[in-house]
């Protein structure tokens, strides 16, 4: 419960910050919108050769892209400006106003900020998907959604786990900004089902690099394309990337050397 | 010149050698094209589309990883700083206009980049049945000519972007959008003769063909004759619109610029 408040304070700072900038909102809206029509466009190029794409169609893809958009803008309203912050924190040391708090500081570091611009992006990837389920005539039943609704948390989970495993190397690497940017290049991957991807590359993209989780299977949930096995993966992969986040965090601090001192 | 040159290369040089961790890490973050090439690998699996086999589309993605690594520019992002923190200032006291040192550190990073960029699409080129390019001296001097003409159009045009920092606060937008239309005209998402009509026929006059698809089409040897002449041309042609440009933005944005506390 104070959890909820601190976060609920936190979260009206930011919005507080952000209506300074109010330029800001029609700026993003504007990229939104400009790379919502690249994707879509980009993905009616492939189309133009083609019926199916690693066995999904136009409009079954579409959904994968409307879950690109979602995991877009959920990384970039919620993850990366703490990320941002965290690392700036470990590099300055000034991680010392966060740990000498009388809250869990792995909360209190990844929760700080919120873009409250780019939730614009998560909107408009529910839109594609409403768009595309439109198009395929297809009738979500209410075990599918709730299906749904778990992969998206577990989802949700999974990129949180690694974006703070990816940042708390900071406390050795010291800078971190191309590592994030390195898991930013993978996800361009989670444009496309992950079967159009052979071999080697639908494993890496599936288990190790697990981007399959945060679009494709959530995607083929809606669409009842999901292997029922997968679901229990995305919930035992985000609970196992939840725990190891955390663990790595509380190890990593006893290695975290103030700059102040 | 050519001594001032010399110099800001060996200064850009050390910059470069000191931050290969990073560059290391950029150059992983090309993952664009190979996405792309993926896409296209699983719909050639079966037929060959259009005239690409599925050999043909590994040749042109290795060309065009190798020329998007020899002509990338970050320019922008660098001026965008140095504009908004006022860092321009000490630059401009200088007796050597700042693009200078600009070019020298794109020129080193490449010189950095080029054995490992080469090495292993070469080793791919080798291992890979069917993989062909066009290697006859005349098309790797044209080839080469033509990547050097894009990357001055890439750094040129990036450049004047980033100069839109002396009028407005969001010139990161119009960087990314040329960024944007850059990757889905100018060959990364797909050749470009499988766009569609007439995106093909008016890439002949557009800019973005010229960023990057232009000298990949001339080393897998797809465009020969009266096309190759006219090809450069039209590169010539954007070249000097993007130099008058450059001009005119610098003359007019340091009457423009106002920074504090120098």
């Amino acid at each position: 419960m104070r959890y909820l408040i601190l976060l609920s304070t936190f979260y009206k700072n930011a919005l507080l910050g952000e209506l300074e900038y109010r330029a800001n909102f029609v700026v993003n809206v504007l990229m939104s919108g400009f790379w919502l029509f690249w994707s879509v466009f980009g993905l009616q190029i492939y189309f133009n050769h083609t019926n199916a794409m690693g066995g999904w169609s136009y409009d079954e893809a579409l959904v994968v892209v409307g879950l690109f958009f979602i995991g877009h803008g959920y990384m970039d309203a919620f993850l990366q400006p703490n990320i941002s912050l965290i690392g700036d924190h470990i590099r300055l040391g000034t991680l010392d106003f966060i740990l000498t708090k009388p809250v869990n500081s792995q909360f209190l570091a990844s929760m700080r900020t919120i873009s409250f611009w780019r939730l614009g992006d998560i909107l408009l990837g529910f839109g594609i998907v409403a768009l595309a389920l439109a198009r395929l005539h297809v009738s979500v039943t209410w075990s599918d959604a709730l299906i749904f609704g778990l992969m998206l948390v577990a989802a949700a989970i999974m990129l949180y786990g690694i974006w703070m495993l990816l940042v708390t190397s900071a406390f050795w690497f010291v800078r971190v900004d191309n590592i994030t940017e390195l898991f930013s290049a993978f996800y361009e991957a989670a444009r496309f089902p992950v079967s159009v991807y052979r071999g080697f590359m639908q494993i890496l993209l599936t288990f190790i690099v697990p981007i399959a989780f945060i679009t494709t299977f959530p995607a083929a949930a809606l669409i009842n394309k999901l292997e029922p096995q997968y679901a229990l993966m995305a919930v035992a992969l985000a609970l196992a990337l939840f725990v190891l986040s955390a663990a790595f965090w509380k190890f990593a601090l006893r290695f975290y050397t103030s700059a102040s001192s | 010149m050519l001594k001032k040159y010399l110099a800001l290369l060996r200064a850009s040089w050390q910059g470069t050698l000191e931050y290969r961790a990073s560059i290391l890490i950029y150059m992983l973050l090309a993952s664009m094209p190979l996405v792309s090439l993926a896409v296209w690998l699983s719909l050639a699996a079966d037929a060959p589309i259009g005239n690409y086999s599925s050999a043909d589309f590994i040749s042109y993605y290795l060309a065009l990883i190798f020329a998007r690594h020899m002509t990338g520019a970050w320019v922008s992002h660098e001026l965008d700083y140095l504009i908004r923190q006022g860092l321009l200032s000490p630059l401009l006291l200088k007796p050597i206009n700042p693009i200078h040192s600009q070019i020298a550190a794109h020129i080193s990073d490449k010189l950095f980049r080029l054995p490992l960029v080469l090495t292993p699409i070469a080793i791919a080129a080798l291992l890979i049945p069917g993989v062909h390019f066009d290697l006859s001296p005349l098309t790797i001097l044209l080839f080469l000519l033509s990547l050097a003409l894009t990357f001055a159009i890439i750094f040129v045009s990036t450049y004047c972007v980033g100069l839109l920092n002396f009028w407005i606060t969001h010139a990161e937008a119009v960087s990314e959008l040329w960024f944007g239309l850059r990757l889905l005209l100018g060959g990364t998402l797909a050749p470009i003769d499988l766009l569609p009509a007439p995106i093909p026929q008016l890439s002949v006059y557009l800019p973005f063909r010229y960023t990057l698809s232009f000298p990949v089409e001339i080393i897998i040897g797809r465009v020969s004759g009266g096309e190759l002449a006219l090809g450069f041309a039209v590169q010539l042609v954007w070249l000097a619109i993007f130099i008058a440009l450059y001009r005119l933005l610098w003359v007019r944005g340091l009457r423009a610029y106002s920074a504090v506390g120098a």
